[in-house]
Order: structure tokens, then sequence, then C-alpha cells
């Protein structure tokens, strides 16, 4: 089952800290991830983006307002909402197989059940035959497939993504993201993705919004036009980048008139 | 698919113990047999005192008659005993110590500052006062041991629990592990090497140590046997029980260093 994701009035300010004063990137945050939808994150560095998913993950909790998921307040970290991360974060003591294994193996899936999951995920992800490496052994593309492989081994409800993909080259980029869109097509889960790549959101995304560097303010929430599957190069996907693209500056000078 | 890079090769050994070794063996050999040149040279024409300084043959000789009336592996074995005692308490009891402080705050603020107190005093310092505790049997010694083994490990190990990626706790978190899973599956994988550091290092102190306290309070062990002779003026036992001290400490050493090359080979190298 998928579950929808709301931003109820949330606040986030990280308190001051030896010369650097208070930072408030959150201020009144209001927003709505539908259950099922494929939600793009954009918007300059900064902005705030980042803060959000890590709300939703329950890696920091908000100072003022709630984070919903499922209807229900995130109180902590869990394993109904995964999380890939650009750094991967993989066990680089563990093989491949045993990273995916543990998110079952905390579940208490038994044996042989888990066994089957780990192998579906790792076929899905085109890693079975390099089960046995070390994650050390791996390339950045590779390592990313298995610890995407090990967030959906876990069977969330929602999946945060934090620039997966940014610190791939171009070529292992593209080839990610259409396996991640074939997966998730298949699974259908909540996806947030935090990107900087306005091509990337319009790849992928059922919605793109753009986030502004004001205290994290929503510029745009832009439903998209585009069937599936895109083509990169399609008049329609260019003309909606451009339009994405217009709304990204939009943000960026609404900060410096901010500032 | 992406294409894979090749595994890297597994060493063995670390990398920079390897090469060299042979040559600085070879060093080691010159010295000895320069000596003994010099001793047999002194045979002859006596221009030191060859009751000081033995030569490496009667050296050699003396060891071999500890070898044989089986006094040498009394002495190694109660030496050996000892250190694996305290050790066997330390580094249990060091890690436990470091999990508990850097996971919970309270804990923090009652071990910390009593371990950063004590941690400074030398240890020898106090083997008399554990002398007039414990007296002078074998508890003496292992406790001895295993308070100064202690710090080094919880040192040691709170450092590598500290230095942990923050994002692999998220990473445990997110997959929905336990505390005890995270302790299991993260932060005693991600510490082990720090711990291991710390084993080595609290090993190497311990033999120091020991010799120390069998000097002061031992009926036999490696330190005893040193300080047996000086009363009977064998110098050639005391260098040649000086001699194993040092074997058997490079020997342990490059035995946890060969179990560090293959407990760690998931480690990324660097350089």
């Amino acid at each position: 089952m998928s579950q929808n994701v709301v931003f109820q009035n949330v606040s986030k300010t990280f308190p001051a800290r030896r010369g650097a004063p208070a930072n408030t990137v959150l201020a009144g945050f209001n927003h709505e991830v539908s259950a099922g939808e494929f939600l793009c994150l954009l918007g300059p560095s900064g902005c705030g983006k980042s803060t959000a998913l890590n709300l939703v993950a329950g890696f920091a909790q908000p100072t003022e307002g709630k984070v919903l998921v499922g209807g229900r307040e995130v109180s902590g970290p869990g394993p109904d909402r995964g999380i890939v991360f650009q750094q991967y974060a993989l066990f680089p003591w563990y093989s491949v197989r045993r990273n995916v294994e543990l998110g079952l193996e905390a579940k208490g899936v038994p044996g042989a059940e888990r066994d089957a999951v780990v192998e579906r995920m790792l076929r899905a992800v085109g890693l079975w035959q390099h089960r046995d490496k070390f994650p050390k052994e791996l390339s950045g593309g590779m390592k990313q497939r298995a610890a995407i492989a090990r967030t959906l081994a876990a069977d969330p409800q929602v999946i945060l993504m934090d620039e997966p993909f940014a610190a791939l080259d171009a070529q292992t980029r593209e080839h990610l993201q259409q396996e991640l869109l074939a997966i998730w097509e298949g699974l259908r889960r909540t996806v947030i993705f935090v990107t900087h790549s306005v091509q990337e959101a319009v790849l992928l995304a059922d919605r793109i919004t753009v986030m502004g560097r004001n205290h994290g303010d929503v510029v745009a929430s832009l439903p998209s036009p585009l069937r599936r599957p895109r083509d990169r190069l399609s008049d329609a996907v260019v003309a909606f980048e451009r339009e994405v693209y217009g709304w990204l500056d939009q943000a960026e000078t609404g900060e410096r008139a901010a500032s | 698919m992406v294409q894979t890079r090749p595994p890297e090769q597994r060493r063995a050994h670390p990398r920079h113990l390897m090469p060299a070794a042979p040559a600085k063996a070879m060093t080691l050999v010159a010295c000895v047999l320069l000596w003994q040149l010099a001793a047999s040279l002194n045979d002859h024409f006596a221009f030191y005192n060859a009751v000081l300084v033995p030569s490496p043959l009667r050296i050699i000789a003396a060891g071999w008659s500890l070898v044989i009336s089986g006094e040498l592996a009394i002495h190694i074995l109660a030496s050996l005993a000892r250190v694996g005692a305290g050790m066997g308490i330390a580094i249990p009891l060091g890690v436990a110590v470091a999990f508990l402080v850097t996971s919970s705050r309270r804990a923090d603020i009652v071990l910390d500052p009593i371990i950063e107190v004590l941690r400074p005093v030398p240890s020898l310092a106090l083997l008399p006062i554990f002398i007039v505790w414990f007296g002078i049997g074998e508890t003496t010694k292992v406790v001895f041991i295993a308070y100064s083994a202690f710090f080094i490990i919880f040192v040691s190990t709170a450092e590598g629990i500290r230095n942990i990626d923050p994002i692999l706790f998220q990473a445990a978190g997110s997959l929905g592990m336990s505390r005890w899973q995270t302790y299991r599956h993260v932060t005693l994988n991600a510490a082990l090497p720090q711990i291991m550091v710390g084993v080595r290092l609290a090993l190497a102190t311990s033999w120091f140590l020991i010799v120390g306290a069998e000097f002061l309070a031992a009926n036999e062990g490696l330190g005893f046997l040193i300080n047996f002779s000086r009363v009977w003026f064998q110098i050639d036992r005391m260098l040649f029980a000086a001699t194993i001290i040092g074997l058997l400490g490079l020997a342990s050493n490059y035995l946890l260093l060969a179990l560090e090359a293959r407990l760690f080979a998931w480690r990324e190298r660097r350089g």
C-alpha cells in the first residue's frame, strides 16, 4: 500500500551555534504528496528541500507543525519510509546480498522468504551476479543500485530519494533513471525525490514542486503534462523543461529580492 | 549494465610490512654476527669484560639450558596467562563501557569524568597499591593488566564509535533496525577496526607492564626470570629473557595485523 505525505504548517529552525546564527530553513511549510505520486522537489541549494525530506524520514523533528504519513505523525525513522542517499550509505562490511537482506531481517521476515525477496530485488537492479561482492568492489552506479535494492526490499510505503544520482556520470545517471521508473511503475509507491536537475525532474515526476530560498516557500507546484514513457528529446518534454526553468529562475530571483 | 571495475587484489599482509621485511631481517642478522665476531676477538685480546656482556652464543647456550629444563616454558606461560587474563577482562569491559558512554548521555556524565581522571595516572604508580589491596598473588597482576589495558581499549573504541558516519545510523533507522540490531550490524562493525587498534596498543603496553609487575611480585614469569637472574649475576639469562619478551611482543603484533587484514578485507584502501 502507498500512503500520502502531508506537511502541516511545518517550521524547522536550526539553533545558533558558535559562529553561526540560528537558521530557519522552513517556515510555515504546507504541502501534500498524494499516495502513489512521484513528486520531485526542485530548488536552489539551501532552500530546505533536503530538510523537508529529513523530516519525513524522521531524522529530524519539526520545530513547529506536523509531518503526517498516511495520517500518522512522524516521530522518528521507520521502515515504512525508505530512503536512498546520494552517498549510498551501504554497510561496507557486508556483501551486497547481506546489505539488501538487513531490512528484511529487521522486520523478522523468515529465512526462505527473505532469500526470495533478496534475489528478486537484486535481479531487478541487475546485481544478482555481483551479490557476494563488498561495496568497495562496485562502481558508483552499482553501489546506488544496491542501495535502491536495499531500500525497496524493506517494502516501504514511501520512498525518499535525496539527490540519489547526483554523484554519478551522465550515462549511468540516465540508465538509473530509466531503471528507477521501470521499478516504480511496478510498485506505484509514493516517491519524494530531491534533485537539482530540471531534466531529471521533468523525466521522472508526476508533479514538480519548486521551492524558493525564502524559508522553503512553494514557488510553484506543477503537475506534469507528460505521458509515460517519456522521450528526453521530444518537444513536449523540452517545453515542460523550459517552463520549469522559468519557475526555478523565479525562485532564485525571489530569493535575491528577499535578501 | 555499468561495467565492473576489477576487484582489487586482496593482500594477505598489510602492504607496509611486507616488501622490505627480508632485507630488514638481514640487518638484524648482521648485527648479531658482528657482536659474535667482537666477542670471539675479545676471547683472545680481552678488550672488555665478557661477564658483563656475554656473546650471542653464550646467551643462546644459557637459553637452551632454560628450554631443556622446562623453566622457560613455565615462565612464558605464566606471563602469557597474566597478559591473556588481563586482556580477556579489559577487552569486553572497555568495549562495553565505550558503547555505554557513546550511546547514553547519562552514562557519559557519570562515567566519563571518572575515566578521564584515572586515565592519566601511570598504572605502574598504582601497582604498589594494588599489591597492598590484592596481595602478591595472581589477582594483583591480572587486575593490574586489566586496569591498564582497559583505558587504551576504551579510548580507542569510543573514538571509533564517535567517528562513524551518522548517515549509516540513518540508513539503519530507515531499515527498521532496533537498537540492538543497530549495535550489532552497524556500530560494532564500524568500530571494529579501531577496537583492534586499541587491542594491539593495549597488548604492547601489557607486555611492557607485566615485566614490571613480575619484578615486584612474582615467583615465575619472564620479568621474574630477569630479576632473579640479576640476583645470581646471570647476565646471559637476563638478555635471553629480554629477547624472548621482545620476540613474543613482535609475534603477537604481527599475528594481530594479519588477523586485521583478514577481518577487514571490506575496507577501502586509501592512498
